[in-house]
């Protein structure tokens, strides 16, 4: 899929927002379903969607009115299909009569809630028509029957009706019990019968205002969204984004729900990302454990989100809309498939070589040929680095290999235990042991950082001292590090 | 006595059938002709029933009649086929083979056909429903075999219908009926165990209370006897079981009943047993006792003593039978 697959949406994070929008009708749930991301060239109609979710966002701090609001979307139902049955000329039965009765009402109720505000391109229609013909006598209750008003033929049958049932309870013989039964069934069969003329005649004159309704449909299912957006941005006080034709991306404190919420279910401190991304390539390096991987998939999720129509979850971001957006890792499905990592990788590659020649995309590669040897991958790495820093795309491939980056690329690296007190640091982990992933956690710095050298840190020999490997084994690392060197 | 005195004070009464054909439908046109006028019924029913013929036997069937104002709660399908004028209050999205449950008012007397939800926590939303809308008195029509059998709740009640279609020797009706009251009047577990077990389940279908707790789930109670046994160890006193409770399972206890040597299988109630007198009577002796989580709340017994298979028993000597097998009220339907 140009941009993402389902397991890559799921992984990124962008599900488990999904799952968190608080969507009230089947409409809102059918238009999220079909979503589809905005398209380069479509930047207008973003910005006419940022307009409404800022409009939204604003109506959704009205406590009063939003709950009014949900209460009615919470009430509705699906009825398209009785509408697309009416339109092309189906006679309604009774439940579906009360189904489009109520339904117009709700719409009436919306309506009138809305009514202060200017929604761009929202605009429900207004129904009372469908409500007077379902509604003959104007007693405004949200209930429904084949009304008397209707037809004066109807009247009287079921005054007939009613005398009869009168006669029956008053009389004590069996006999004469069943002869009125009998005579009833003849005026239940009238009754039905006329029943039917009502429904005729008005499913036929219901028909032509169907189109509006269906219309409306679409409308709820878009308002509905609209304040999961709102409510999305108020949860996370999001601002309107920028669109950019430049081809880069901007953003300051970009986070990710699902990883912000697991860090702060376990008591840690989750770390924002600031991020200054252009055309070509940018690396990140860092430390074992720094949150690289991290960092791409909140980078992705929001770009994704752009994208889709969403807010970023960020501050001041501006973004442009890309033709593809694509993530590879060493965990994509083609592994299981009997492919090496490596080799699922190479695979996946090929794929966005193809739109690479096509058109400017975002791409985020982690850990790419970590599954090779270390020789060859770094070289791959490195040549990759270099060749995509040479199209239109923008990007992001984090790497622990070191000489990746060159001058011409940008470098961020995860801060990790760079400006740690390293001594002090080890004496806390000594002291408590069991607990010295949560310890290195608690003090791993997970911001990026923009920085000028083409280095990779070397964390790892560090890591390997906090969490206490045998101290002949760190000797022999020591060994080969003065080897190199 | 009158059914309507018999289930003065409480606000909801499920009626039970041994069998098709035992005369429930005439209880429940029964009871709705003594409170005509007096209260306003909410009605409905676990699953369907009210069909013009009885699918399985084709024997005729009368249909409910319903007075004017009655609320009730059925299924669109069978709504359709009701020949009262109604108006229309909530559809419930409550999806049953005959359609979506619909509920009604009728705004005029007429018969009804039922279809009503068939697990009981869609019965407890409906029942809710139809209070609100002003129901003083909810009667569900329910029946053994079902998913669902029955509502129980605080001010809930039940009345189980038996008659000559059982079988054609009375005796064995008055026995079969002897059995399912045993069943359907098996005591609650006393209260410490019951917490205890509360505390811990979590839905699953099996539940093993003993010095030693487990929970088993499994996606249905039935066939899955040699499961059930397995898991069973000597720490366990207790097995609570969600579902059914059906005689292979109380055979598969008994052979193995190096087991335990006291050993309480407690259902959620007491319609959920399938068990036959001859073998709660072995499992008695195996050292094998029953208990339920919710007493159901039987309170009276009606019979019928014509059979829609062509014959009949003595509707005096069945109804004097009956009431020497059990202290509840026994009421003829038919002869009074």
């Amino acid at each position: 899929m140009r941009y993402l697959d389902k397991k890559q949406r799921s992984k990124i994070g962008y599900n488990y927002i999904m799952e968190k929008l608080q969507i009230l009708s089947p409409y809102g749930r059918k238009n999220l379903q079909n979503l589809k991301p905005y398209l380069p060239g479509e930047e207008g109609e973003l910005a006419r969607e940022h307009k409404r979710i800022e409009t939204v966002t604003d109506l959704c701090l009205d406590r009063k009115l939003l709950t009014e609001l949900e209460l009615f979307l919470m009430k509705i139902k699906d009825v398209e299909n009785t509408c697309l049955g009416c339109l092309k000329g189906k006679v309604l039965d009774e439940v579906e009569l009360y189904e489009i009765k109520v339904q117009c009402m709700t719409i009436e109720g919306i309506r009138k809630l809305l009514k202060n505000y200017s929604i761009p391109d929202i605009t429900l229609t207004p129904v009372e028509e469908i409500i007077r013909l379902l509604d003959p006598g104007r007693d405004g209750l949200p209930t429904y029957h084949i009304y008397s008003a209707y037809s004066e033929k109807l009247e009287d049958i079921r005054k007939r009706k009613k005398e009869i049932e009168e006669r029956i309870y008053s009389t004590h013989s069996h006999e004469e019990t069943v002869e009125l039964k009998k005579e009833r069934l003849t005026i239940v069969v009238e009754e039905t019968n006329e029943e039917l003329e009502v429904r005729k005649n008005l499913s036929s004159n219901l028909s032509p205002l169907m189109n509006d309704l269906v219309c409306n449909i679409a409308t709820l299912g878009k308002i509905d969204l609209l304040l999961a957006k709102g409510k999305l941005c108020n949860i996370y006080k999001l601002k309107q984004p920028g669109i950019n034709m430049k081809n880069t991306i901007e953003a300051t404190k970009l986070i990710n729900p699902e990883v912000k919420d697991m860090v702060e279910g376990s008591g840690l401190e989750y770390t924002p990302i600031d991020i200054k991304l252009s055309k070509g390539s940018t690396i990140i390096t860092g430390a074992n454990m720094g949150g690289k991987t991290v960092a791409l998939k909140t980078i992705t999720l929001n770009v994704f989100l752009f994208q889709m129509g969403f807010y970023p979850l960020g501050e001041d971001v501006t973004m442009p809309l890309f033709h593809f957006i694509d993530f590879i890792s060493d965990d994509m499905q083609d592994i299981k498939k009997g492919l090496s990592t490596f080799g699922a990788e190479m695979m996946k590659l090929k794929e966005i070589m193809i739109f690479l020649h096509r058109g400017q995309g975002f791409i985020a590669l982690d850990e790419f040929a970590r599954g090779t040897n270390p020789y060859e991958g770094q070289k791959i790495a490195k040549s990759l680095g270099e060749y995509l820093h040479g199209f239109e795309s923008i990007s992001l491939m984090a790497t622990h290999y070191d000489g990746v980056v060159d001058e011409k690329m940008a470098h961020y690296q995860v801060v990790g235990l760079r400006d740690v007190d390293f001594e002090s640091l080890k004496r806390k982990i000594d002291l408590n042991k069991r607990d010295s992933i949560e310890i290195l956690q608690k003090y791993m710095n997970y911001q990026l950082e923009r920085c000028e050298g083409y280095e990779a840190p070397k964390d790892a020999l560090n890591i390997t001292m906090l969490l206490g490997i045998h101290e002949d084994f760190t000797k022999h690392i020591l060994r080969n590090y003065k080897g190199e060197g | 006595m009158k059914l309507h005195k018999l289930i003065e004070g409480y606000n909801t009464i499920s009626i039970i059938g041994m069998e098709k054909n035992v005369g429930k439908t005439t209880v429940l046109n029964s009871i709705l002709k003594e409170v005509r006028g007096k209260t306003t019924l909410g009605l409905t029913s676990i699953g369907r029933d009210g069909e013009d013929r009885d699918r399985v036997t084709y024997t005729h069937k009368p249909k409910i009649w319903v007075e004017k104002n009655t609320v009730l709660a059925t299924a669109k399908e069978a709504l359709l086929n009701s020949d009262i004028t109604r108006d229309i209050l909530e559809t419930t999205g409550i999806s049953t083979p005959m359609g979506e449950v619909v509920i009604v008012r009728a705004l005029t007397g007429g018969y009804v056909d039922l279809a009503g939800p068939s697990i009981s926590s869609q019965v407890s939303s409906v029942r809710d429903k139809m209070i609100s809308y002003g129901a003083d008195l909810i009667i569900v029509d329910g029946a053994l075999g079902r998913m669902g059998t029955i509502y129980i709740d605080e001010g809930s009640a039940a009345i189980l219908s038996t008659g000559a279609s059982l079988a054609s020797n009375m005796y064995e009706v008055v026995e079969k009926t002897s059995h399912r009251i045993n069943l359907l009047q098996l005591k609650r577990i006393d209260n410490t165990t019951l917490k205890r077990y509360l505390d811990y389940e979590n839905g699953e279908r099996v539940v093993y209370l003993g010095t030693d707790n487990k929970k088993l789930n499994i996606d249905s109670v039935l066939e899955t006897d040699r499961l059930i046994v397995d898991e069973l160890d000597n720490s366990h006193t207790h097995i609570f079981i969600r579902g059914a409770v059906v005689a292979s399972l109380i055979e598969r206890l008994i052979k193995n009943r190096h087991k335990f040597e006291e050993l309480t299988v407690v259902a959620t109630d007491g319609t959920k047993f399938f068990i036959d007198s001859n073998l709660i009577k072995k499992a008695g002796l195996c050292g094998i006792k029953f208990r339920v989580c919710n007493e159901i709340g039987l309170i009276g017994l009606t019979c019928n003593p014509v059979s829609p298979f062509g014959y009949e028993f003595d509707a005096s000597i069945f109804k004097g039978e009956l009431k020497k097998i059990t202290q509840l009220p026994v009421i003829d339907v038919i002869g009074g």
